[in-house]
């Protein structure tokens, strides 16, 4: 008799040798099934295409983020194998995934986290297996997002990151997180930071951050003076991106000023960081919040920044989009300062902002060469004025177009040095 | 004055089927291109292709001539279309029209785009497919492909442990 050939006996009547014959006859049954599949035009695909193919679906599955992966498993014996086989396919936990199995099939690969539910207390915490099991995993976290519902529960979600000491984050985004001077310090390996819509406690937030190269700080829920900003950006030696929107301390109601006052904060602000940043990179800062361009003075903005920076063409593209304002340079290494600043403003927002660049813990616009004051009044050439402009070593021009021939010997005398010095 | 004759260069398929088509866009294939840069001296004889038949050819050249003069993924950006291919399914009108074709001949498109390293090509077939699938339930997966359900009774087990706890969650 073939050996490919099945024989049905009908003699054997008892239960036990019936059932062993249909366990025969659905295992050949099974294996015929395997061979029909095999046949098919999409089985000349090869692997490494097919898997391909389910790297493209398990990513695009929006609504069943991280479990569109398993259901590819449930379609053939050979499509399981082959999903089962690379643990690239099983690094996305989700709130519906976080189990043993999950995590043993995506091997040693960087996981990345992406969670909504957040337990309202340690003991929930405590208690919940599957989150413990999460927990566990955290040394191999590539990616971490954890979307909470409230700041409240913040805080035992980063007593999770705490208790990995050897966390080598490339990327961290907290969502509605209290963000507390120590959040950092034990986790200083991180190499990305997305804080949205925190609550920073700006004071050391990042003095431990010594690999952060990309730090994105998007409408926090409390804002931050320009020292204070610049201070913070300081404490970051290798940052090279920076997006800071709704970040700084805005205390100028008219929406207008309150755009130019930007200028001067970011022009004041590149002063600094940039000079550190070595490679091609994104700059977003926010100019305004509102969303109306209409009847903004944004292209005499744009103009603003490009007398800074068009003179090594720095800049490559310059775009805004919902209020941003977003500046693409490169060719960093070669730029040159040629700062002009184009400023209408009040008389008191002018002793505003002097009085901001004369803080002690500011540092003096050394590249500043020209400075323009369009509606400036003798009212304006207080000491402290002077005293600001007699600090910016490169000025070498000065434009006071309503100045009386009175107020300019003042600015002069002031300026020049006394011959009995 | 005449614009210079481009180069015809011939090929093929394992049908003996064969085309006379413009260099440049049989360049368009990276194997081709390499094969035509390792010979020096000018050949009549046709380029043969074992692993494309004539029908597959014909469309391949179809895709090829269209993006004629498109700039070839370099090695700098084929990091980044990667992670592009990760993010994104999406493909372009004229494409999707291109690839509109029973899935035999997808399938096949497929392949020859792997064969001829035609990344571009290859992509898009890979995201038509991964469209097809997407959203679907496995056993429209399976209706689709035709494919039969062929588990073990220890896999239909396991996918049963499986099934229960990703409802539960």
């Amino acid at each position: 008799m073939d050996a490919n050939t099945i024989v049905v006996d009908f003699q054997d009547l008892s239960i036990e040798g019936i059932d062993a014959q249909i366990r025969t006859l659905r295992c050949y049954i099974q294996k015929l099934q395997v061979a029909r599949n095999a046949l098919l035009p999409i089985r000349s695909l090869p692997p490494e295409i097919l898997l391909h193919v389910f790297t493209l679906v398990a990513k695009r599955w929006d609504k069943e983020v991280g479990c569109s992966v398993l259901k590819l498993t449930w379609v053939s014996h050979y499509w399981r194998e082959l999903a089962l086989s690379p643990p690239n396919l099983w690094t996305l936990i989700t709130d519906r995934n976080m189990r043993d199995e999950w995590f043993a099939r995506s091997g040693s690969a960087p996981l990345s986290i992406k969670i909504t539910r957040t337990p309202r207390l340690p003991a929930e915490i405590a208690s919940d297996k599957h989150l413990q099991a999460l927990f566990a995993q955290i040394p191999r976290v590539g990616t971490f997002q954890w979307y909470s519902e409230s700041f409240r529960h913040s805080r035992p979600i980063l007593a999770c990151l705490w208790k990995a000491p050897a966390l080598r984050l490339t990327s961290l985004i907290l969502d509605q997180f209290v963000v507390t001077d120590d959040l950092f310090c034990k986790v200083p390996n991180i190499r990305s930071i997305l804080l949205k819509r925190c609550k920073i406690s700006w004071q050391g937030s990042t003095t431990h951050l010594l690999h952060l190269t990309s730090l994105r700080i998007i409408f926090p829920t409390s804002s931050v003076s320009v020292s204070e900003f610049v201070d913070l950006i300081h404490a970051i030696p290798s940052l090279e991106q920076l997006i800071a929107i709704g970040v700084l301390l805005d205390s100028v109601d008219d929406n207008s000023c309150r755009m130019y006052r930007n200028v001067l904060d970011l022009v004041f602000f590149l002063r600094y960081a940039i000079p550190r940043f070595t490679r091609p990179q994104t700059l977003v800062f926010c100019v305004a919040n509102h969303r109306n361009f209409a009847n903004d003075p944004l292209p005499r903005l744009l103009s603003s920044f490009l007398q800074i920076f068009s003179p090594s063409q720095v800049v490559d593209s310059i775009s805004s989009i919902d209020g941003c304002l977003t500046i693409n340079y490169r060719d960093i290494d070669n730029l040159v300062y040629r700062t002009s600043l184009e400023v209408e403003m009040s008389k008191a927002q002018v002793m505003n902002y002097v009085s901001t660049f004369t803080q002690p813990q500011n540092i003096v616009l050394t590249h500043v060469r020209a400075l323009y004051f369009k509606s400036a009044n003798g009212d304006v050439i207080t000491p402290r004025f002077l005293e600001t402009i007699a600090r910016l070593p490169s000025l070498g021009y000065l434009h006071f177009p309503g100045g009386t021939p009175q107020l300019m010997v003042t600015v002069l005398d002031a300026l020049l040095p006394s011959p009995l010095e | 004055m005449a614009a210079p004759a481009t180069q015809q260069i011939k090929i093929r398929c394992n049908d003996e089927k064969e085309f006379t088509v413009d260099r440049d866009v049989l360049e368009r294939s990276v194997l081709i291109k390499n094969m035509l840069e390792d010979v020096t001296e000018q050949q009549d004889a046709p380029i043969p292709l074992p692993n494309v038949s004539g029908p597959v050819m014909a469309k391949v050249l179809e895709y090829c001539t269209h993006h004629r003069g498109e700039p070839l993924p370099s090695a700098d950006t084929e990091q980044s279309q990667d992670e592009t291919r990760k993010r994104t399914t999406d493909i372009s009108e004229w494409d999707q029209k291109f690839i509109t074709v029973d899935q035999e001949m997808l399938f096949e498109i497929i392949l020859a785009a792997n064969y001829l390293d035609i990344k571009s090509l290859l992509d898009v077939g890979c995201k038509t497919v991964a469209n097809m699938i997407k959203g679907k339930t496995p056993e429209e997966i399976r209706k689709l492909f035709n494919i039969v359900n062929d588990f073990t009774p220890e896999e239909e087990a396991q996918i049963k442990k499986e099934n229960e706890w990703a409802e539960d969650r």
